[in-house]
């Protein structure tokens, strides 16, 4: 599976993995999302079909931070569009209905403009690489 | 001088006499129930929050696994919103519990047992909120509809 994320998804990501609160998140995305086989069932489904289902998925657990993913899975591509922690110093609440709407017209209007960056992983397993599409 | 021998000797049997009056037998048996009924009380509040805990993760999976099925049938999604009724209803009094008991806790008395079940209990607002989202509101929402549509087209 291919990984993709639009460009708020990285610039997020940038300023999250920079804080030590956050120091595993990097860590924790490509656990759970360079998997040889992605597990979405612990993920709620907000929309979408089985084949291009939009998810929810909580990664981080009890004790320590706990981050929300909104993805989305077409033609066995995976779209990273949003992250927000739950808890530490950057938590924030629930996003509405409203902001996971937009968050798919962000990812179609990024799609269109070439703005998605494709998302691979360092050898060492410990980076994640950031690539605009060509 | 109060330290010679005959004065302690005094204090001593006077001493004795007092802690050994029947008074101060029945007091220590009366603290000695009241530690044990606090300690009772202790554990059971730490059970009962263990207990609810679990209920709570057990109902936020089922609800998190509701958003997978797909609901075709209106029956169908009449009995998951009676489902997300209940659950609401079990939510809001959960919340009620976490403001009554939170003073208690505040002294340090079954803290962990409490952090647990506070989370416990806010994954289950999100699970209630994101099966809402997932069954009520996006599905009848056009905009969402309409982007879902044309990301599918892409």
């Amino acid at each position: 599976m291919k990984i993709f994320c639009t460009a708020e998804f990285e610039k997020i990501f940038k300023k999250l993995s920079k804080k030590n609160a956050y120091r595993d998140l990097e860590r924790e995305i490509i656990e759970y999302f360079f998997a040889e086989k992605i597990d979405f069932s612990g993920g709620r489904r907000l929309g979408g079909h089985a084949e291009n289902p939009y998810i929810k998925k909580r990664l981080g657990g009890s004790g320590g931070y706990r981050t929300y993913f909104y993805v989305i899975v077409k033609d066995n591509n995976l779209y990273l569009m949003f992250l927000h922690p739950k808890t530490g110093p950057d938590g924030s609440p629930n996003i509405t209905d409203d902001a996971k709407t937009q968050l798919l017209k962000n990812l179609i209007s990024d799609i269109k403009l070439g703005r998605l960056l494709s998302v691979t992983k360092h050898e060492t397993r410990k980076q994640l690489i950031f690539r605009a599409l060509e | 001088m109060i330290a010679t021998k005959p004065n302690i000797h005094r204090l001593t049997q006077g001493l004795r006499k007092a802690v050994s009056t029947p008074a101060t037998v029945k007091g220590a048996k009366d603290q000695k129930d009241l530690v044990s009924s606090i300690s009772l009380a202790i554990n059971k509040l730490k059970d009962n929050l263990i207990r609810k805990t679990s209920s709570a993760r057990t109902v936020s999976t089922y609800l998190a696994e509701l958003t997978w099925v797909d609901i075709t049938d209106e029956k169908v999604k009449e009995t998951v919103v009676g489902l997300l009724d209940s659950s609401q209803v079990w939510y809001s009094m959960e919340q009620e519990y976490i403001e009554t008991v939170q003073p208690v806790i505040t002294n340090g008395i079954a803290a962990k047992e409490f952090e647990a079940y506070k989370e416990a209990i806010e994954d289950l607002g999100e699970a209630i909120s994101d099966l809402t989202s997932a069954v009520i509101t996006l599905p009848n929402s056009r905009e969402f509809n309409d982007a879902m549509e044309e990301l599918s087209n892409l």
